[in-house]
């Protein structure tokens, strides 16, 4: 083909958008060099909108820079100001992001292949047949948005009118337009709003709230000597892109990386040890290691004598917790212990932190406690090159003027279990919906870019929960597995077509903005503006009287536009947040990111109370595990006050935000409860085995992971993230699938006592030989072309089960056997 | 966004329909299977759009201890060439090895080594592949053949032949109407039989985002993206020279901890390092 | 099927053979027009096999064209008189199989109608450029010759009258002369033209040799004997392929043809035995030093999972199975068997080719670098698709259909042997 006719094509395909963007002064030069020239020049890496952004490919919200010509997205690279690309401590970030710039994973780099993604669902879609189920043919037929809105509207309207707003459901990520969604449905009157972490790591959330009152302490990993970490993979489950380059900056410096998994995961291959073990006995371990740290008095005793509570209880209870006797639970050899013990308490800083791996078995709080015993051991918190507790200020969420809703919660989930957390409690609300054991009938359902068919344990229990609803809404980018259950699907948007405040995961206060880079691309609403829309067909108001959803949250003046509206709600987010300013300010920024100059604070326990907060404050005396503490609130619990300070050592003080304000070896917070299966919790981070064991029948763990080439169960439609990782093979150790039969690459059968999987064998050295395991988030049947049939998914391999502490999903907890296809 | 009827464009000459484009093809092809000299059509080739400047050779040190395996690498060259299914112009390759529990990963990335003495452009028959003043080592799309006698000669296997296939088929789909800037807007958009598909391609250290002079105005992209930034870009001629990404001085960083090439016993001498383990 | 002067099948086995050989060539050329207008995704070879069946097929073709060719130099350049009738095939064979390798190789580039840049932008260090250039002019050589060999003849039929005179009479470009000077003049050119044609079919066929043998990063290819090896079994499946041919085609009285048989038959056992030790040499060599990127390569011919095409076609059918025919004492007089030996010989050197073209690139540039890209273009291994099938079958149809179609326009018996006109009939 001549050039001219390919340039003839150029013109036609790359111009006709962009003459409509005012190129008309290219209309006296109709050549086609003048054509390639102006392509060349338009689409150059300098040319262009380039849109601060976030991304939002996981729940890391890594910051990203976004080229737009002629409206269409071309190209994606880091955000240098914004430091969730870099570094989560500030020192280094002010020092070098500027020369060594910031980064983004794979999945943020794919971003444009699931904007353009063929697959996407395009406008809203209703069900024909009535059945539901899996592999049920749902029928789907368009529908106009109007007809959507209006549909679902009557259906909520119905449950006001018959006064039972909380028999609506509502399902949502946890990163993602969370903040209106709960408003919503406070105003519609549904207690029942839950959102993702429970799938993630509530468990790791309790243990550390349970130990240092801070559910999501940070690893300072390039301040530190000895980072030890159990069950966390963040160079494979990589989310915020700061991780690869603090921990091998940490190695370059001299830190000494011991990650202990049954898995020789994308981090334990960049340890200088890797540590494998019995799956769920990692708290044993931690066990051991403080009992080899207090035998031989390795410990700090100051930290321990100033900033702990508890440590003689704990001391007396780890006298028996020998490294042998830690063996004989987790496999490592006692010597190991011994040794690794002996190594994280005296190279110092040192910090050993622990993440989803022990995190989603019934024995996860406590064992994940076990381990924030030892970093209390060494006083490694709060210091640099310590587990860090950050300050998490950033958007504020405006106070709502409405009562909370009266009913309970469908499943009592927030009374059942102990340390429960916000998101909910997904597996006991699906439980009880497949059951039809919840408080009352539920109706309606509104599941918000969530796919729980694939990622709550149960799938077939997660079916009969779905198709027990009498309506089900669905919004997703995809006709997912669970839109398959759903009445009417309306699409959704992805993180580039949309806005979102962002606190980032650093150790101060950073406020990034989303927002959106293109306009997206059905012409169909972002998802706050649906439920705005959907708020207004309601007329919501407020207790104030206020039609919530058409007030402006700065101006209080009606915003006809959903858009205007939804930024005046952001608006106010950060106005009345850490940054005070408006959204266009935060957008004429560098980067649209917000960075607190005042950095990273370390010790933030010691620091004491001013004397006015000291002037203000409400003084409590109360018994928390047998001593008397002074709490020091800003006002009043039951109007809402929040304790700001301890006296300790008659010093009034920042302390820790546990009831003792210090450090916890015995877990106050459980002491004296129950767990949600009625059992008594234990107040030590005891160790107990997990309830459910392999045996003679069911022989093997069976665990799964993450790579950094995929998220969840959602990115396997990309067609570039495929290339990189196609499927999840079983892993499996040599030696196993030797005594198994098994060749590399024969197809398996997976085998639960709840369900099985087909699956390819990979046999390998790299993992423990109890143990087989997959990466997670493949075996779709429906999502998008490409995801179909690809790999296994292991979530009919559990039962819908929580941890009964913190009511964690145990993604983990399963035994199987396994026999040739 | 406006179709391309809206446009105050005159209407572009009509792309070749397929049949007149089999016909010149097979016509042609006949032709040439006499080999005959005079072959129109072809035209002259294009001559390259920058040749880069002979008092740099544009290399790599690539930090093992650094990388992470995330393959970062490998999707943000997706993106920034735009490249097709099945053409990679960077791969990451990844062995187990040892035994339980003492067990190691060995893992690259390997992007094309741009070869100062190249088996690629030796073999070439055309010239089509030839080596820049700067080093690097680029693919006239004009005069390539698609032979993939490169391809063959390759010890890296640092190249891919186009096949002609697209992520996306919609008609219409934005992402298709995104030109790729590798080359230029002469092979920004693919389109059926037309260059470049039938050509092998390749890593060009993201050569169009160099400026007039030859330097890089933006590093190359997986450059740019590397989560652990273990891949240092710069100037290996220049003794003082520093990584267009995050300020490394390239000879120093070489110097202190041992390197080694990929293959150095082939004596292709590639113009990119590794740093160990 | 006796053994008769023509060796052909009977009348209503014969048109089912043309008609297959129709069949064929109408896929192919479907096939081939499909290629053509949709460019090779159509084909099954990889980032990691680029070259399959075509290739291999384009060598083979290629092989047997350089192979014919250098016969044809021991009747033009070394006076081997005997042979002299089949003198015309041997040149036909070279110039048709040239032709046939010649649109396979068109076929499989990315942009044929760019093929002219191989000349026009010619890279002086390419092995595959000079090619190009040999190939063009062992065309012109082969075409001299070929016009050289039929002239007298052509001159006698295009003065015999006939439907077929002006035809002839075309051929003979206008020349006329057939005077004993002329004919001697003819026979100089040959020989000149012969001599210059010995280094450039072995400039053409070594040079795709040395395409292959100056890759050093096939290690399996990267060997200084691979060129030779090449010639070697060019010159034998040259011979093979002339064998069959002159048992099926050639029309001279039966103890000449047996004789011209038996001798191109033992020609080409002893070339068989030759090709036979450099194989066994570069395997002992390759094997005994045993480095590992070296020995994977010819692990793979020998152990691999189409190591049958190397035992069984090559080495069992394509070579052993031929030297016992031709040796045997009663098979080694048989017309019959001696053209089955050449069949055979033509089968096996396809084996031959598919070895030397295929496992080479089968063999990683890293150990792992199957698995580190997904997609079937990065795929490890290869099998030919029936797109390449169609192409590769329907082009050896097409070939033999252009000879039956040719054979009967052209006087291809020898000058010597003055036939009635062309009566046609007999041949395959």
């Amino acid at each position: 083909m001549s050039a001219t006719t390919r340039r003839g094509f150029l013109a036609k395909s790359v111009l006709g958008g962009g003459a409509a963007f005012g190129l008309s002064s290219l209309l006296g030069a109709r050549s086609s060099e003048a054509f390639a020239a102006e392509v060349d020049r338009r689409y150059d890496i300098k040319s262009g909108d380039w849109i601060p952004s976030c991304c939002n490919m996981c729940g890391g919200q890594t910051g990203i820079l976004c080229q737009v010509v002629d409206g269409r997205l071309v190209r994606i690279k880091p955000n240098d100001a914004n430091p969730a690309g870099f570094s989560n401590i500030s020192d280094d970030f002010f020092a070098n992001c500027r020369t060594e710039g910031a980064s983004m994973c794979p999945k943020g780099n794919a971003g444009i292949m699931t904007l353009y993604d063929p697959d996407r669902l395009a406008r809203p879609v209703r069900r024909t047949n009535p059945k539901k189920g899996i592999g049920v043919d749902p029928g789907w037929t368009e529908i106009s948005w109007e007809e959507a809105y209006s549909e679902i509207a009557r259906r909520m309207k119905a449950l006001l009118d018959a006064g039972t707003p909380e028999a609506l459901l509502w399902w949502s990520e946890d990163h993602s337009f969370t903040h209106i969604q709960g408003d919503f449905c406070q105003l519609f009157g549904t207690p029942n709003y839950s959102n993702h972490s429970n799938l993630c790591d509530t468990a790791r959330k309790a243990s550390f709230k349970a130990v240092t009152g801070d559910e999501r302490p940070l690893m300072d990993a390039i301040q530190s000597r000895y980072i030890l970490l159990f069950g966390w993979n963040p160079l494979g489950a990589t989310k915020w892109s700061l991780l690869p380059r603090i921990l091998t900056r940490g190695q370059e410096r001299g830190a000494k990386l011991v990650v202990v998994d049954p898995y020789f995961s994308a981090t334990a291959r960049k340890a200088q040890e890797w540590i494998p073990i019995r799956p769920s006995t990692d708290g044993a371990m931690a066990l051991a290691m403080a009992h080899v740290i207090i035998r031989d008095g390795l410990y700090d005793k100051k930290f321990v004598e100033e900033w702990t509570h508890g440590f003689d209880r704990f001391s007396d209870y780890v006298k028996d917790k020998t490294p042998a006797w830690a063996e004989k639970i987790s496999t490592v050899p006692a010597g190991t212990i011994e040794r690794i013990a002996r190594e994280f308490a005296t190279t110092q800083p040192s910090l050993a932190d622990v993440w989803s791996g022990p995190g989603q078995h019934s024995n996860a709080v406590h064992g994940g406690a076990a381990i924030a015993c030892l970093n209390a051991l060494t006083g490694s918190y709060d210091r640099p090159g310590t587990l860090h507790l950050p300050n998490k200020k950033g958007n504020a969420h405006g106070h709502l003027h409405a009562d909370k809703p009266k009913a309970p919660r469908f499943a009592d989930d927030n009374k059942l279990y102990p340390m429960f957390h916000g998101s909910g409690v997904y597996c006991e609300i699906f439980k009880k919906l497949a059951e039809g054991t919840g408080n009352y009938p539920a109706k309606m359902g509104m599941i918000v870019f969530q796919n729980p068919m694939m990622s709550v344990p149960g799938t077939e229990t997660v079916a009969k929960a779905l198709s027990n609803l009498e309506f089900l809404v669905v919004n997703d980018i995809f006709l997912s597995e669970t839109a398959q259950f759903a009445d009417i699907v309306v699409p959704g948007t992805l993180f580039l077509e949309r806005y979102d405040w962002n606190t980032q995961w650093v150790t101060w206060p950073v406020l990034a903005l989303r927002q959106p880079v293109v306009k997206p691309i059905f012409g169909q609403p972002a998802e706050y503006e649906f439920i705005c829309e959907l708020g207004r067909r309601l007329g919501l108001r407020d207790q104030d009287g206020k039609e919530f959803f058409r007030i402006g949250a700065l101006s209080g003046r009606p915003v006809e536009s959903l858009s205007a509206w939804y930024e005046e709600y952001l608006s106010s987010e950060s106005k009345n947040g850490a940054p005070k300013m408006t959204l266009e300010e935060i957008k004429a920024l560098p980067g649209a990111t917000w960075v607190d100059k005042g950095g990273t604070k370390y010790e933030k326990y010691r620091k004491e109370m001013s004397t006015e907060d000291l002037a203000k404050a409400t003084c409590v005396k109360t018994q928390v595990g047998g001593i008397e503490v002074e709490q020091l609130w800003d006002k009043p619990k039951d109007q809402g006050g929040k304790k700001i300070g301890t006296r300790i050592g008659g010093k009034a003080v920042k302390g820790f935000a546990t009831p003792t304000g210090k450090v916890e070896f015995v877990l106050t917070c459980l002491t004296g409860k129950k767990d949600a299966e009625g059992k008594p919790c234990a107040d030590l981070p005891v160790y107990e085995p997990r309830d459910w064991q392999p045996d003679a029948q069911y022989p093997l763990y069976l665990i799964n992971w993450k790579e950094a080439t995929h998220t969840h169960s959602r990115t396997q439609n990309n067609r570039w993230l495929l290339e990189l990782q196609p499927g999840n093979p079983l892993q499996v150790n040599t030696k196993t699938g030797a005594r198994l039969g098994l060749r590399d690459g024969d197809q398996a059968w997976v085998e639960s006592k709840f369900g099985k999987m087909k699956v390819t064998v990979h046999l390998t050295e790299e993992i423990h030989p109890e143990v087989v395991g997959t990466q997670h988030g493949f075996g779709h049947w429906a999502l998008g072309e490409e995801a179909k049939g690809r790999g296994s998914s292991d979530s009919g391999l559990r039962p819908t089960r929580a941890d009964p502490i913190g009511g964690q999903a145990m993604h983990k907890q399963c035994c199987v056997r396994i026999y040739r296809a | 966004m406006a179709t391309p009827q809206d446009t105050p464009f005159p209407p572009s000459p009509p792309a070749e329909s397929r049949r007149e484009f089999l016909a010149g093809r097979a016509a042609t092809a006949v032709a040439g299977a006499l080999a005959v000299a005079s072959l129109g059509g072809c035209g002259p080739a294009s001559p390259p759009a920058q040749e880069g400047s002979a008092a740099r050779r544009w290399g790599m040190v690539i930090d093992l201890r650094r990388c992470v395996a995330c393959k970062a690498c490998v999707a943000s060259c997706k993106s920034e060439n735009k490249t097709p299914p099945g053409v990679a112009y960077n791969v990451f390759i990844e062995e187990e090895q040892g035994t339980f529990p003492y067990v190691r990963r060995v893992a690259f990335t390997r992007p094309c080594m741009q070869c100062a003495k190249s088996s690629c452009a030796q073999v070439c028959p055309t010239g089509a592949t030839y080596h820049r003043a700067d080093g690097i080592v680029a693919v006239d799309y004009e005069k390539c053949i698609g032979c993939r006698y490169c391809i063959a000669a390759c010890p890296y296997g640092a190249r891919s032949f186009d096949y002609g296939h697209d992520y996306i088929e919609k008609a219409g789909n934005p992402y298709n109407e995104i030109p790729s800037s590798e080359y230029g807007a002469s092979y920004g958009l693919r389109h059926k039989g037309g260059s470049p598909e039938g050509n092998v391609r390749k890593c060009t250290f993201c050569l169009h985002l160099q400026d007039e002079k030859g330097e890089y105005r933006e590093p190359p992209a997986c450059v740019r993206t590397c989560m652990g930034k273990a891949i240092h870009f710069g100037d290996l001629k220049d003794p003082e020279g520093v990584c267009v990404a995050h300020g490394e001085k390239m000879q120093a960083l070489l110097a202190h901890r041992g390197n080694y090439r990929l293959k150095e016993e082939l004596g292709n001498e590639p113009a990119v390092y590794y740093l160990p383990v | 099927m006796s053994e008769s002067n023509t060796h052909a099948p009977a009348g209503g086995l014969r048109l089912l053979g043309y008609l297959v050989l129709a069949a064929l060539s109408l896929v192919g050329l479907k096939a081939i027009i499909g290629t053509l207008a949709d460019g090779h995704g159509a084909l099954a070879t990889t980032q990691h096999v680029p070259w399959g069946l075509w290739v291999a097929l384009y060598i083979f073709f290629l092989g047997l064209s350089a192979g014919s060719f250098l016969l044809s130099t021991l009747i033009y350049v070394f006076g081997m008189k005997s042979l002299k009738p089949v003198g015309p095939l041997a040149l036909l064979q070279a110039l048709g199989c040239l032709l046939l390798g010649g649109l396979l190789i068109i076929l499989d580039l990315g942009h044929p109608a760019r093929l002219a840049n191989v000349i026009l932008h010619m890279n002086p260090t390419s092995a595959m450029a000079w090619m190009g250039i040999f190939y063009n002019l062992y065309i012109l050589v082969v075409l001299v010759e070929l016009y050289l060999a039929m002239r007298p003849r052509l001159i006698e039929l295009a003065s015999a009258g006939g439907a077929m005179s002006r035809w002839y009479c075309l051929l003979t470009l206008g020349s006329s002369n057939t005077s004993a000077a002329a004919l001697a003049r003819d026979q100089g050119w040959l020989k000149a033209l012969g001599i210059l044609g010995i280094p450039v079919a072995i400039a053409v066929h070594g040079g795709v040799g040395a395409i292959f043998a100056v890759t050093k990063a096939r290690a399996l290819w990267y060997s200084g004997l691979f060129p030779i090896i090449f010639l070697i079994s060019a010159l034998a499946s040259g011979g093979a392929l002339l064998t069959f041919l002159s048992v099926v085609t050639l029309k001279v009285p039966e103890e000449q043809k047996r004789k011209i048989v038996r001798l191109l038959a033992r020609l080409t056992t002893g070339i068989l035995c030759f090709d036979l030790l450099l194989l066994a040499s570069e395997i002992l060599v390759v094997f005994y030093g045993g480095l590992p990127h070296h020995a994977d390569g010819w692990r793979q011919v020998l152990f691999g999972p189409y190591s049958w095409v190397f035992w069984g076609l090559q080495l069992a059918l394509g070579t052993l199975l031929p030297i016992l025919i031709v040796g045997g004492r009663r098979t080694g007089q048989s017309m019959k068997w001696l053209g089955f030996a050449g069949l055979l010989g033509v089968l096996g050197i396809i084996g031959a080719r598919l070895n030397i073209v295929i496992p080479a690139q089968i063999t990683p540039m890293f150990p792992t670098l199957p698995e580190a890209y997904h997609h079937m273009r990065y795929a490890y291994g290869y099998f030919p698709n029936s797109t390449e099938w169609q192409v590769g079958l329907g082009v050896c149809a097409l070939g033999w259909l252009a000879f039956v179609l040719v054979r009967k326009c052209l006087p291809l018996d020898g000058q010597e042997h003055s036939a009635t006109a062309s009566s046609g009939g007999g041949e395959a």
